[in-house]
């Protein structure tokens, strides 16, 4: 294939890349259901974040996917993990349910360690499953033992709507500004792994590829995002004040845990920190958190398939 | 900052405007109660109970036009005191319901309910007074506000008493015209339903409390 066509096949590939991962996001969860801002408002925010997230701080990366856990990796291997990751994301986004990225490409990445008979690091799978288990019992753990300290010492102490109202107000500014901060890295994070493929190949306009990224995540986001925000947003009621308590602990523990190197999932810990929260503030679960569960009990083998099932011909054809 | 004070004392005002009109008529329809009892109905003051409804609900809309005005409000708190506005709006209608049946109602009471009806109508009137205390207090004090709650749930209790007691005397008069028996009873049964319609409204009132984090 001449090498100008490879290009448009490999940023086809990135856009498909970026829109599955800009789709699954659910950043803006609390957000939404803290009710700070409406969809609306916040997609607005959500495709302005992304746009400079991917700007701004995409160029700085470019991830090598399956790192670490397959050996040997080629251009046919690194593109099939990232396609059947996409596709699993989109599919569950289609179906409004958050699930973590790394697990999926993990799920890919095994998947295609079996079907290729290549040697696969047991141990660090190992590893990756304990914390893939740990994350959620971590975010359970972490907001409902911040709530009850929060409700102990600040929140406990509300007396009538006026208070209420000023605390509210402060916490809905604090939230803001985190999960606008959070939208930005992340958005940087994400376009390092579609763009990592391309980096290197041909002329690229490296500022034209990582418009194209934010442009593709911003699109998952409108297209798809806002289902899953609104999923992961009504697991349980929220107010400026629990959504801070869901969500910015997750967010510090995240920051930590990446800069110690450990594979925490965002996804999974802020699900578990909202019903965490709703455990510790007794409020009602809402139904359908079993499909969120389900759906994390899919992803491995679901993108370990796909992986299974897209390699011979993405191998053929490159 | 002294503008968001201004919007808050707006609102506030607002809302004391609206509380004191529902107070009003209600106390209003408490002496024309007690003037039936007392057999001496002055239709004029009935009208004025009437009146108090509109003013209150002129009253009303300023209040949601100024709290729908504020676009930096919390839309949860913003639903939630549209709710206690509908329902307070509810116990004036009832004022004036009750005021306008009063208007019409052809006879005298019974002697032998005299006392239970002033007993039911004190009832009335002090379930009122304690609502719009409550929905005052959600602004500042939600403790003594839940406390409230209970107060309101226990004069519902006393009042289903004399309700009944009413009620057994006036069944008994098998002598007496049926249609006065029948809309006798209908004047002690309003001021119940008025009564227990101020305790479901406390009961909103509490679950708003338990509602939020603060509880």
């Amino acid at each position: 294939m001449a090498l100008s066509g490879i290009l448009i096949v490999f940023l086809v590939i990135v856009i498909i890349i970026a829109f599955g991962i800009g789709g699954n996001d659910e950043t803006f969860a609390g957000i939404y259901g803290s009710r700070i801002l409406n969809m609306k408002q916040i997609m607005i925010l959500a495709t302005i974040f992304a746009i400079a997230g991917a700007l701004l701080l995409g160029e700085a990366v470019s991830k090598t996917v399956g790192k670490g856990i397959l050996v040997n990796l080629d251009d046919a291997i690194v593109i099939t993990i990232l396609i059947s990751t996409s596709i699993w994301l989109i599919l569950s986004s289609a179906l409004q349910l958050p699930i973590s990225t790394t697990h999926a490409t993990i799920g890919a990445v095994i998947g295609l360690g079996i079907t290729l008979n290549a040697s696969l690091d047991w141990f660090k799978i190992i590893e990756l499953s304990i914390w893939w288990i740990l994350s959620p019992i971590i975010g359970y753990i972490v907001s409902f033992l911040f709530f009850k300290l929060m409700h102990a010492y600040k929140v406990k102490h509300l007396n009538g709507f006026q208070s209420l109202e000023k605390n509210e107000k402060a916490f809905t500014y604090i939230v803001l500004i985190v999960i606008c901060i959070t939208a930005f890295s992340r958005a940087g994070n994400d376009c390092s792994n579609a763009v990592g493929i391309v980096v290197g190949i041909g002329d690229f306009q490296i500022n034209l590829l990582l418009l194209i990224t934010g442009l593709s995540l911003a699109g998952g986001l409108l297209v798809l995002g806002r289902g899953v925000i609104k999923s992961v947003g009504r697991i349980t009621e929220l107010y400026p004040s629990t959504a801070f308590t869901a969500q910015i602990p997750i967010a510090v523990i995240l920051f930590v845990g990446t800069a110690l190197g450990i594979p925490l999932s965002g996804s999974h810990m802020l699900v578990a920190s909202l019903v965490g929260l709703s455990k510790a503030n007794h409020t009602p679960i809402k139904k359908g958190l079993w499909k969120i569960v389900l759906i994390w009990f899919l992803t491995f083998p679901m993108a370990g398939l796909l992986a299974f099932l897209l390699y011979f011909p993405i191998n053929a054809a490159i | 900052m002294k503008f968001k004070k201004d919007k808050r004392s707006k609102l506030l005002n607002a809302a004391k405007d609206f509380h004191t009109e529902v107070l009003k008529g209600s106390d209003l329809l408490h002496e024309c109660i007690n003037d039936l009892i007392d057999r001496k109905l002055n239709k004029n003051k009935l009208e004025e109970v009437i009146q108090c409804e509109q003013k209150a609900d002129q009253a009303k809309e300023n209040y949601i036009n100024i709290l729908y005005k504020d676009k930096r409000a919390l839309p949860f708190l913003v639903e939630d005191r549209y709710r206690m506005i509908k329902y307070l709006d509810i116990v004036s209608d009832n004022s004036e319901e009750l005021a306008r049946g009063l208007k019409v109602y052809p006879y005298e009471l019974f002697d032998d309910i005299k006392s239970d009806m002033k007993t039911i109508n004190d009832l009335y009137q002090e379930t009122i007074e304690s609502l719009v205390e409550m929905v005052n207090l959600m602004e500042m004090d939600f403790k003594t506000a839940y406390q409230k709650s209970f107060h309101i749930e226990t004069l519902k209790r006393s009042a289903r008493e004399a309700k009944y007691k009413i009620l057994g005397l006036i069944y008994q008069k098998l002598q007496e015209k049926s249609l006065r028996v029948y809309l006798t009873s209908k004047i002690c049964i309003k001021i119940f339903d008025m009564i227990v319609r101020a305790e479901e409204i406390s009961d909103f009132l509490r679950s708003l409390i338990v509602k939020y984090p603060s509880k």
